[in-house]
């Protein structure tokens, strides 16, 4: 579903330039569950960024779904994120002026969904994310791990092909923590991809897979039961 | 979709509501002042437009210069439309109209009123006015010597109603009219005003001559066009007029177009005071200030606000939302608000209209401001403004990689939100510009206002009280009754004379000693009693004051005032013979006995121009008392009986000296109110604006004052640091608003001839009032935040 070749992303800034990814080969296939590790500013979240569509690499290849996206518009790249991605923050990201079914609700309408649809699909979305009680709710409202619910119902709402989670259990406790990623575990077991940022070594057991990251490179890439290099 | 965008936009309002407040009340009370003004203007524009052939219409203007002087009259000798119209084949239609110069009492039945508004006209003045009779025939109405057309509320003021032909009204010198038509009342935008036209086959025999330079005459033409035509041969019809005359004054006649009178003319004998064209575009330039200003606070506000949005446009662009998507959400919401605006706006209108109305002098009602074209001014430039004000936040927001604004908390500045602060900053340097200007203004404006009031005028017109002699009986009575009113221990002296100081003195014909026997020249002349240089309290500074037991001193004496002896060059003016020679077979000869000290007997606008006094019962037209301080009240009482005692039936009209004094300077005054309000609104809505930015400036900078208060910093410097930013805003504003500020005040300044000075202290105690205003805006927010528990502002991280 995935397959990255020699991913390079540059930051510049007026009088310094940082390298964020160097050389970055990776594959990830269909219903995999992916963990990325690694120490701050190793390059995970402008990795994942990449990997979500929302940035563009500087340099290399990167095939979604078979399309080369590299060099894809930010609306062609919009356009294929909408249908095929769904996001997970550490913040949760929910907007405040809306309520737990409106912001759920949100990719639909980007999605054109008609109106009895997106009723129908919302509601089993909570439903599912056991929120149901809260949908006419404001996120502040909510406490965190509630919040991180919402904001994974809205990342399932449109079905998509792969899930990205940066850091979905950082503002959580380690109740709300382990509840979140059994949901994930549900969703991959249901057949989702999904790629997941994080800096616990506990809840990356969860994936098939762990890459870690240090300074722009991937030094190891641990499987479930072994060390590959 | 839309739902969505307007839930959004509705929270946020909810939300927000300070900013979204500040932001809809600014933008309202800018779009309501500003549609004011406009209506103000278009109001003025449309002065005599109501006549089907405005455009057609021109007034015969006089223009003669007699020994280097120009003078300019709004009308022309009774002889020159026939004369004209002979010569000209473009003149469809031509009319003269003389005002009857004194007031005339009309009674019918046992009821009498005093009637200003008479005019006489030749019949062809329906061929070229528009003046709807209600009854009666237009092309007939004015055929008889005693036909009379009423206006509508004339007739209902006389009879109780309009269908009145036939009826008959006399005036008590006499005359009697039979009612031969009603027509509508004329429009308010006419420059000229009667309520009463009469035939002038009613005018004595020889009426038409070419001696006096009474009439209004219009010509209609064919097509506008056609006036060059007519221009081309003025030359050659003056020079008919004077074949033969060597002696001549150089003597012009010039037309102007009907619908330029009452914003461009401003000469003599104009039918009552015209508007002015300086003060449409002084009223159109604030219009202009108000909504910049407003506008500027919608679009600093909403692009302040917007970063705040970051976030927001952060997760749509996630879920997929395109950028042309979210550049109409934010601009939809901007409308949106504008749209609240527009409404508040005529909400607004509807109650302060009346206010306006008493301000201005206009009878706006609410439905003028429901036309379209008002509507669509209103609407289209809210919609405007919340185009402008959304598109920066829109374009700039929309950019946004929701990668960057979804990590870090806060958005980085970087190059467009540096722009942004710059823009912000140049926009509150703006309002604040046009603030100070405006203050400024104001007060050069109040301070000239208050300089003609205080003026030594040369004369003293507190307590005068003044009692037009309409009617035949009370000028025969004048002696009696003057000496019947002086019994009275309220009137400290009485005087009787043609007109008063601040009524327009007449041009007379007279020669001085020295003059060229070419020439004739007419000069402001006055005919008073012998009571007059006391009574109004004018000052002599050479020579004595009339005799009353002197007879010479009324049939071979003049005053004069130092201006003529200055015009005619008189080094030693006692004893100069002079000759009144207006309308007599032979000439008034006497010599001047007293020279009075300049008084300004017109507007302060105009320099004193000479002027000569004698004694001339005929032409006595009005009596002044003074009155001692007391109860006027009961003083008016007491002479009305006595009037009525010695004439009675006759009305007691009388009003005050310092009243005629003020009406000169309504416009001004007018103007002042009208400053000084928007003035007002214009800081209010600029504080309004600097406010709501200093709010989110203390806003965007809570964690930095949490940091701060840990390490030490106290209230009063947080405070100051919140607030300088604003200071030096401010202060820039200043330097920039001075030199617009007097270029401004100093070409206004030279509408008069006697003025008052800018004074340089105007300037810094604008500037410092502006600073006030500005910091206590500015700092009641900063002292809240700044007094905000640290650990609060940090956690909010």
């Amino acid at each position: 579903m995935i397959k990255a070749k020699d991913l390079n992303k540059v930051y510049r800034t007026d009088e310094v330039e940082t390298t964020a990814l160097n050389n970055v080969n990776l594959e990830i296939k269909e219903g995999e569950f992916v963990a990325i590790m690694g120490p701050s500013g190793c390059g995970k979240s402008t990795l994942l960024n990449i990997l979500g569509l929302l940035d563009n690499p500087s340099s290399g290849e990167y095939h979604f779904l078979d399309h080369e996206v590299s060099g894809y518009s930010e609306r062609k790249r919009a356009d294929l994120r909408k249908q095929n991605i769904g996001f997970v923050f550490q913040s949760f990201n929910l907007i405040d002026e809306l309520t737990v079914f409106e912001n759920v609700e949100l990719p639909l309408l980007y999605l054109s969904v008609s109106s009895s649809e997106r009723k129908e699909r919302v509601n089993a979305a909570l439903e599912q994310m056991q929120i149901t009680h809260r949908k006419n709710h404001f996120p502040q409202q909510l406490s965190g791990g509630q919040q991180q619910r919402v904001a994974v119902a809205r990342a399932v709402i449109a079905k998509p092909h792969l899930i990205l989670a940066d850091e979905p259990t950082g503002n959580l406790d380690s109740t709300h923590g382990d509840e979140v990623m059994k949901i994930l575990t549900d969703l991959n077991e249901a057949g989702t991809s999904i790629i997941m940022v994080t800096h616990s070594p506990a809840y990356a057991e969860y994936a098939h897979r762990t890459i870690n990251l240090f300074d722009g490179h991937i030094v190891t890439e641990n499987f479930k039961g072994g060390f590959h290099v | 979709m839309f739902s969505n965008y307007l839930l959004v936009a509705l929270r946020n309002f909810a939300r927000n509501k300070v900013f979204s407040s500040i932001n809809v009340i600014g933008l309202s009370v800018g779009l309501c002042s500003c549609l004011l003004i406009v209506l103000f203007i278009n109001d003025e524009l449309s002065y005599d437009r109501q006549n089907e052939h405005a455009e057609s219409i021109y007034r015969l203007e006089s223009r003669y210069v007699a020994d280097g002087q120009e003078r300019r009259w709004a009308a022309v000798q009774s002889a020159m439309l026939p004369y004209v119209q002979e010569q000209s084949p473009e003149v469809v239609a031509g009319v003269r109209i003389q005002r009857n110069l004194n007031p005339v009492i009309l009674r019918y039945e046992d009821q009498s009123f005093t009637e200003t508004g008479l005019v006489f006209a030749d019949s062809s003045i329906f061929d070229v006015f528009t003046l709807p009779l209600i009854h009666g025939d237009p092309a007939t109405a004015l055929n008889d010597p005693a036909a009379l057309v009423v206006d509508e509320t004339t007739a209902r003021k006389f009879f109780g109603g309009v269908d009145v032909l036939g009826k008959t009204l006399t005036s008590v010198n006499g005359a009697s009219f039979k009612i031969t038509g009603v027509m509508r009342d004329l429009p308010r935008q006419s420059h000229f005003h009667f309520t009463c036209l009469g035939s002038t086959q009613l005018l004595p025999e020889g009426w038409i001559n070419w001696s006096i330079s009474d009439y209004y005459t219009y010509i209609r033409l064919q097509a506008p066009e056609q006036v060059t035509a007519i221009e081309e041969r003025i030359p050659a019809l003056v020079e008919g007029l004077f074949e033969g005359q060597a002696n001549r004054s150089e003597y012009s006649i010039r037309l102007r177009p009907l619908l330029d009178i009452h914003l461009y003319s401003h000469i003599e004998k104009e039918f009552r005071p015209n508007g002015n064209v300086a003060y449409i575009y002084i009223l159109g330039v604030i219009a202009a200030f108000l909504l910049i200003i407003a506008c500027f606070n919608y679009m600093n506000l909403s692009t302040a606000r917007a970063v705040r949005r970051a976030r927001e446009v952060g997760i749509r662009k996630v879920m997929g939302a395109r950028r042309t998507q979210l550049i109409q959400q934010f601009l939809g919401e901007s409308l949106l608000l504008a749209l609240m605006a527009a409404l508040l706006a005529l909400l607004i209108l509807s109650l302060v209209l009346p206010e306006f109305n008493e301000l201005a002098g206009t009878s706006f009602s609410f439905a003028d401001m429901l036309q379209i074209e008002q509507l669509a001014l209103l609407f289209g430039i809210a919609l405007g403004t919340g185009l402008l004000a959304g598109s920066y936040p829109a374009f700039f927001l929309s950019v946004f990689r929701p990668a960057a604004v979804l990590k870090g908390s806060s958005v980085r500045l970087n190059n467009s939100s540096r722009f942004s602060l710059l823009l912000r900053r140049s926009l509150v340097v703006g309002q604040f510009v046009i603030s100070i200007v405006l203050i400024i203004g104001t007060a050069v404006l109040l301070r000239q206002l208050n300089f003609m009031q205080s003026k030594n005028l040369g004369y003293n017109k507190e307590q005068v009280l003044v009692l037009p002699l309409s009617s035949i009986e009370s000028r025969q009575k004048l002696p009696l009754l003057k000496e019947r009113l002086l019994q009275h221990s309220a009137v400290n002296a009485a005087t009787a004379s043609f007109e008063v100081p601040g009524k327009r003195l007449p041009y007379l014909g007279g020669r001085f000693e020295g003059q060229s026997e070419e020439t004739s020249i007419s000069w402001r002349t006055l005919a008073v009693d012998a009571d007059f240089l006391p009574a109004m309290g004018l000052q002599l500074v050479a020579g004595r004051n009339f005799d009353a037991a002197v007879g010479s001193d009324s049939s071979a004496a003049f005053i004069v005032n130092e201006a003529f002896a200055r015009a005619v060059g008189w080094e030693e003016p006692l004893g100069k013979s002079y000759e009144y020679d207006f309308r007599l077979d032979s000439p008034k000869s006497g010599s001047v006995i007293g020279v009075v000290k300049d008084f300004h007997y017109a507007s302060l606008h105009q320099a004193v121009e000479p002027l000569v006094m004698h004694i001339w019962p005929a032409h006595y037209r009005v009596l002044s008392l003074r009155l001692a301080r007391g109860d006027i009240q009961s003083t008016l009482a007491q002479l009305d009986d006595i009037w009525q005692d010695l004439l009675p039936g006759l009305p007691f009209e009388h009003f005050f000296l310092d009243e005629t004094y003020e009406r000169l300077y309504q416009k001004e005054r007018s103007l002042g109110q009208i400053f000084s309000v928007f003035t007002l609104l214009a800081i209010g809505i600029a504080c309004l604006g600097l406010f709501g930015l200093s709010a989110f400036a203390a806003e965007q900078r809570t964690r930095e004052i949490g940091i701060r208060k840990i390490l030490g910093a106290s209230t009063g410097s947080l405070s100051y640091l919140l607030s300088r930013e604003f200071i030096i805003l401010v202060v820039v504003a200043n330097l920039l608003a001075w030199p617009i500020a007097w270029y401004g005040a100093d070409a206004w300044l030279q509408n008069f001839a006697y003025r008052s000075a800018i004074d340089w202290y105007l300037f810094p105690l604008a500037a410092f009032g502006a600073l006030l205003i500005a910091l206590a805006t500015v700092s009641v927010r900063a002292i809240k935040i700044a007094m905000a528990n640290p650990v609060k502002a940090l956690r909010h991280e």
